[in-house]
Parts: structure tokens; C-alpha cells; sequence
């Protein structure tokens, strides 16, 4: 049993850490963008929103800390 | 570092001021830090309390660490309230004041590098700074005599042991009514309530506390909830935790509240069965201590400072198995009078880490390092 779960949260923190993880000003920035951006656009708002935030930094690790 | 050495010659100052590398509202280091600062003005002089983090809750009584004051006739020492490294440990070296420190312990890099590389790195300063700092620091207090051996190690000359300073009102206070009525309901479905109080923070080790109680749910006890609270460290850990939660299919079955009010905290303590602590490291573990004082059975894993603060007064378990842990738990819980008797015992041992009892041990150290060479 104790192999099992070992095995379980591995698989749980393996994903967890590949998540990205944003900053409080990037989910601001996805906020705001929602509210302008027309439903059939929506698909291409977070490829649209990766190429913002890498310039402006704000997809970053400086949340975990 | 460049450091100016242990101070100008002893007598006593007319402030002794704190420094911190970050502080916030409900957090036991910086909760020790208001205190102290109490107990200082009582003791006649100034202080204030200089941070190069001020975070929620703590605006107005922290001052930015850049307006720390730097004079140079003795009159100023100076209190770091150390449990990390940064430019805070830099700035102390470099003060002119006499200079006294309070450990708390830092983390061990290898505990919380895989998840916060940002801490890992600070981890390893903070060490590093502890040695620059020992031949600067001629009276050092300790929050336990774990946290004491490692100032020896690293050329610390006078430690005192001081338990950590806490509010006296905030585990006497009543439960919030709402939250102790939410988790009373709960208790309808029966079941028991495990309970860890802590920073959701690999280190303090939840995951294993997740994995002990899937395997007391799956053996002993089907209605069995877990409260983890407190604050998340990064958002990796708690995600990862949440993620476990709910592969092991207890979604429902483990709450992850976030930090509580005193209040909120208290009804956790009033609606807990047992307290389970599998922390890997704790340089006092102030949770431990409220739920014994609250009459809550402790059962935690034998680690760093862990074994000195629960005593003869809870169960220790020298490894984290799952199945070890979770039959400790149901043993607790199960057998005839040995829950009375470790709530008599936590009681017991609570008495000893009183507010007023840690108070009058800062005094006495501070009182000594007055006295210091």
C-alpha cells in the first residue's frame, strides 16, 4: 500500500510541477482580456496571451515565493 | 558581507530593535516578533521592528528595512529574527549596534528546492549567513534546544533556550461560532477529524499525512475527514496535494482550508479527534502545543525539534509508513482511557509553553545578554 501511494503522489507532484503557474498580474491581465475579447475569438486568447506575458515577465515563478 | 564586528561595548542601550526578513499576519515567527516587541517597550526600550518584506496585516507596525537606523554609539542593538537567508542577514552583519540573535531554524535547502528553487537558494544563504554571523553575535536565544545544538555547530558562543512568544488570548478565545458549527455538522456523518495545522509546504510533509489517512480511511475508518490548514507556500505543493486528493478518491474527505482567523482556528482545534503531525523538519512546531493545550491527542513523526516539544505527552512514530502511522492513530482513538490520558498529558505539557512562562524566559535572555561580555 505504502508503495502505491508513494507511486500516486509522484504522479500527482510530477504535474503539478510541470504546470505553469502565473504570476497575480498575469491573472489580472487574463481577467481584463476576457472581458474584451468576443466569445468566437476565446480559442486563440491563451496563444495570444502566452505571446504578451513573455516579453512583460509576468509568467513566472515569483507567485511561489 | 562585510561585516563590522560583535559591537560597540556592552551596557545597556536605549533601544533594542528587531529585524526580520519578512513578516505577516498569522505566521508564529512573525506573531513571536510583535511580542518580543511588546515585551522590550515593557522592559523600557524602544523598538521597532524593521522588515524587507511587510506583508498582509502588518502594515504600520513594520517599518521598510532600508529606515533601519544605523547608530553608532552603542546606544542601538539590534534583534534578528532569523529563519532564512537574504539581505536581511547582510544588513545585521553590517550594523554597528550590538547585535543579538533569535533562531528559529531554516528549512533544509534539500526539503523545498524541488518545489521552490527561489527557497532552496535562500535556504543555503541563510546558512551561510549563520556562520558569517557567529563570530558577530555574542548571545544568541534558541526556540529549542534542537534549534540551540545548531548554533553550537555553527560557533554560536551563548545560546539560551526561549520558547516561542505567543498571544495569550489567541487559543483562549471562543470559537467561531459558523466554522465550529460547519465542522460540527460534518461530524454527523460520523467519523473521526484529523487535523495539521502548518504552512501547506513540502517540508512540513501533508502529502504523508494524505497517505496515513488513505490508509486509516481504507482500514479503520470510511468516514474519516482531514483538515490541512494554513497558508500555501507556492502553488506547486498545494496543487500537487489537491491533485492526490483526489486520485486517491477522497476529494471530499480532505480540506484544505487556507489560513483561518484565531477564531476559525480555534473551532478546528475544538472539532478535531487527533492532531498528526509528520512534519520533516520544525524548529519548535507551535501547532503541536496549541492542540495539546486545546485537548487534542497528538500523534507525530520524531524529527528535528518534534520529539522535544510533544514530550512524553503524544505518541511519536520514528517513521512516516502509512500503516504505522495510521494504526498509532486508530490505537489513539481506540483504546480504553489512552485518549484521556494524552489529553491529560498534552495539557500537562501545554502548562509549560504558556505565553507568560515564554515571556519571562525572553526577559531572562535578554536580561543575560545584557550581562553578556
Amino acid at each position: 500500500m505504502t508503495a502505491d501511494l508513494d507511486r500516486a503522489f509522484e504522479r500527482s507532484a510530477t504535474v503539478a510541477l510541470r504546470a505553469p503557474r502565473y504570476s497575480e498580474r498575469s491573472l489580472v491581465l487574463r481577467r481584463v482580456a476576457r472581458l474584451f475579447v468576443p466569445r468566437p475569438a476565446r480559442p486563440y486568447l491563451r496563444r495570444v496571451l502566452a505571446i504578451v506575458e513573455r516579453p512583460l515577465g509576468v509568467l513566472a515563478a515569483r507567485r511561489d515565493r | 558581507m562585510n561585516p563590522t564586528g560583535p559591537g560597540v561595548a556592552p551596557g545597556r542601550p536605549a533601544r533594542i530593535d528587531q529585524v526580520i526578513p519578512s513578516i505577516i499576519e498569522h505566521d508564529a515567527v512573525s506573531n513571536h516578533t510583535f511580542v518580543a516587541q511588546i515585551l522590550l517597550r515593557e522592559m523600557g526600550f524602544v523598538s521597532e521592528i524593521y522588515a524587507s518584506i511587510i506583508g498582509p496585516g502588518c502594515a504600520g507596525r513594520v517599518h521598510p528595512l532600508d529606515e533601519l537606523p544605523m547608530v553608532e554609539d552603542g546606544s542601538q542593538w539590534i534583534l534578528y529574527q532569523c529563519s532564512i537567508g537574504g539581505p536581511t542577514g547582510d544588513v545585521v552583519a553590517r550594523h554597528p549596534g550590538r547585535k543579538l540573535l533569535d533562531y528559529h531554524n531554516i528549512t533544509p535547502a534539500p526539503l523545498v528546492e524541488r518545489w521552490l528553487p527561489p527557497l532552496g537558494e535562500e535556504s543555503r544563504l541563510g546558512r551561510r549567513q549563520l556562520q558569517q554571523l557567529a563570530p558577530l553575535v555574542p548571545f544568541a536565544i534558541a526556540r529549542s534546544a534542537y534549534n540551540a545544538a545548531e548554533l553550537d555547530e555553527n560557533g554560536f558562543g551563548r545560546t539560551t533556550v526561549v520558547p516561542l512568544l505567543g498571544d495569550g488570548d489567541a487559543l483562549e478565545r471562543s470559537p467561531d461560532p459558523v466554522a465550529l458549527r460547519r465542522l460540527i455538522s460534518l461530524k454527523e456523518a460520523g467519523g473521526a477529524d484529523w487535523l495539521f495545522v502548518g504552512q501547506i509546504a513540502p517540508h512540513k510533509a501533508q502529502h504523508d499525512v494524505v497517505k496515513a489517512f488513505a490508509c486509516y480511511r481504507r482500514v479503520y475508518d470510511r468516514d474519516a475527514r482531514l483538515h490541512l490548514v494554513g497558508r500555501e507556500m507556492g502553488s506547486a505543493y498545494i496543487d500537487a496535494l489537491r491533485r492526490f486528493a483526489v486520485a486517491l478518491g477522497l476529494k471530499d474527505a480532505v480540506s484544505l482550508p487556507g489560513s483561518v482567523s484565531a477564531g476559525a482556528l480555534v473551532a478546528y482545534y475544538e472539532a478535531a479527534t487527533v492532531f498528526v503531525c509528520l512534519s520533516d523538519h520544525e524548529g519548535f512546531c507551535a501547532p503541536i502545543v496549541e492542540s495539546m493545550a486545546r485537548g487534542v491527542p497528538v500523534v507525530a513523526y520524531a524529527a528535528a525539534a518534534v520529539p522535544e516539544t510533544v514530550g512524553d505527552a503524544g505518541v511519536l512514530v520514528p517513521d512516516k509508513s502509512p500503516v504505522l502511522v495510521a494504526s498509532a492513530v486508530h490505537r489513539v482513538l481506540t483504546e480504553p482511557t489512552a485518549r484521556d490520558d494524552l489529553i491529560a498529558a498534552g495539557r500537562a505539557r501545554a502548562a509549560r509553553f504558556t505565553p507568560d512562562i515564554a515571556a519571562a524566559a525572553f526577559r531572562q535572555a535578554i536580561e543575560a545578554a545584557l550581562r553578556s561580555p
